[in-house]
């Protein structure tokens, strides 16, 4: 897992710039993963309607905990705050239409073949 | 009607366009990465030794601008002197050429944005056109979800069935489609930004953007030397036992809590 950024006192944060981006590096490729592995899944199961989209961010939500697991138990340690961790990448548009298009792929090989 | 009942597209669809034009825009796509990868090395820097040292002396004065509370008042005075003082090195004509003069001149600059043109965006729109000289004017598949009668036009060039579900989209759109998708797919299996059509675009549609080759030196020079003048010193290690005294103040204030 990546280094930890230091923390001196409250108000002096020092942030080590490298860690700190492949930090984000790793948290962006989990994301972009896990977009394109449950757009295959979505597909295959054959949800159809807007709640599809509702897997997506449950997926994302997901890397949350995985990051957990991974060893962040204190996220304004890693990233700068919680909301980096629970937004970054999240609605980016290359996620998204990763997701679109692997559901898309999938959802036609199978169900309307 | 035909918008109620799910289209029954036919198998022989699905073999012989689906699966053969996603394997082949996936193919070209990496093609095109592997190819960009390869030629696009830097361009031999051909500046003479005078410009190099009138960048670096600009970059100098820069840092000297930014972090100059580090040192002792008298280096930064002479360091000061040295760059915007009477005879400075500010004062002098630079060689270096305005960007529009080196352009007109150098080939290489040609050579390049045809080497980036031709390895990005001259492979895609080519794929286009032969997607859509042979896969025209059938429906290929089915998005997921349903949207509004607005995507229409977008989904589904060259068909004009007003009843046709929005849902059915064409061979082109599927094409755009798979173009924007497999951006983040690549950027997983390559490990960095592969996005550079993209980059390359944005970069055409800003024309504030300023070129890779020599800047104005001359504005550059001016620029500095003003800012050189204006710059308020201050040696931080005069003031660093009482920022000590308080930083420490204040951890322990924080401990005890």
């Amino acid at each position: 897992m990546a280094p930890k950024k230091q923390q001196k006192g409250k108000v002096d944060e020092l942030i080590n710039p490298l860690a700190y981006k492949s930090n984000l590096q790793a948290l962006g490729f989990l994301r972009n993963f896990v977009a394109v592995v449950s757009g295959i899944v979505v597909g295959i199961c054959g949800v159809v309607g807007w709640h599809g989209f509702i897997y997506h961010f449950v997926a994302q939500l997901a890397c949350v905990a995985a990051m957990f697991l991974k060893g962040c138990t204190n996220p304004p340690n890693y990233f700068v705050s919680w909301n980096t961790l629970l937004f970054f990448g999240v609605f980016s548009s290359t996620t998204l239409l990763s997701y679109i298009l692997f559901w898309m792929i999938f959802y036609n090989i199978c169900h309307v073949f | 009607m035909a918008g109620a009942h799910p289209l029954l597209l036919d198998h022989a669809v699905r073999d012989w366009v689906f699966i053969p034009l996603t394997l082949a825009i996936v193919l070209m796509k990496l093609l095109t990465q592997y190819m960009h990868q390869l030629f696009n090395t830097p361009p031999p820097s051909n500046k003479e030794l005078k410009e190099v040292r009138e960048m670096q002396a600009v970059a100098r004065a820069g840092r000297l601008r930014g972090f100059g509370r580090f040192i002792p008042e008298t280096s930064f005075k002479m360091r000061k002197e040295y760059f915007a003082g009477e005879k400075g090195f500010f004062t002098q004509k630079p060689v270096t050429r305005s960007p529009q003069e080196a352009m007109a001149t150098d080939p290489t600059v040609m050579v390049d944005m045809m080497k980036k043109n031709l390895t990005g965006m001259v492979p895609q729109l080519a794929m286009g056109m032969v997607v859509n000289f042979f896969f025209q004017g059938f429906v290929i598949g089915k998005v997921p979800f349903p949207l509004s009668p607005r995507f229409k036009p977008m989904l589904q060039r060259g068909i004009d069935l007003a009843s046709l579900d929005v849902s059915y989209f064409t061979s082109l759109s599927y094409y755009i489609l798979l173009l924007f998708g497999l951006r983040g797919v690549f950027s997983l299996i390559f490990r960095e930004d592969v996005v550079d059509e993209t980059e390359m675009m944005r970069r055409q549609m800003n024309p504030m953007a300023a070129g890779p080759m020599g800047v104005d030196m001359e504005a550059m020079f001016k620029q500095e030397k003003a800012a050189l003048a204006a710059v308020d010193f201050e040696w931080e290690l005069e003031s660093a036992e009482e920022r000590a005294v308080d930083m420490l103040r204040r951890q322990m204030k924080a401990k005890k809590l």
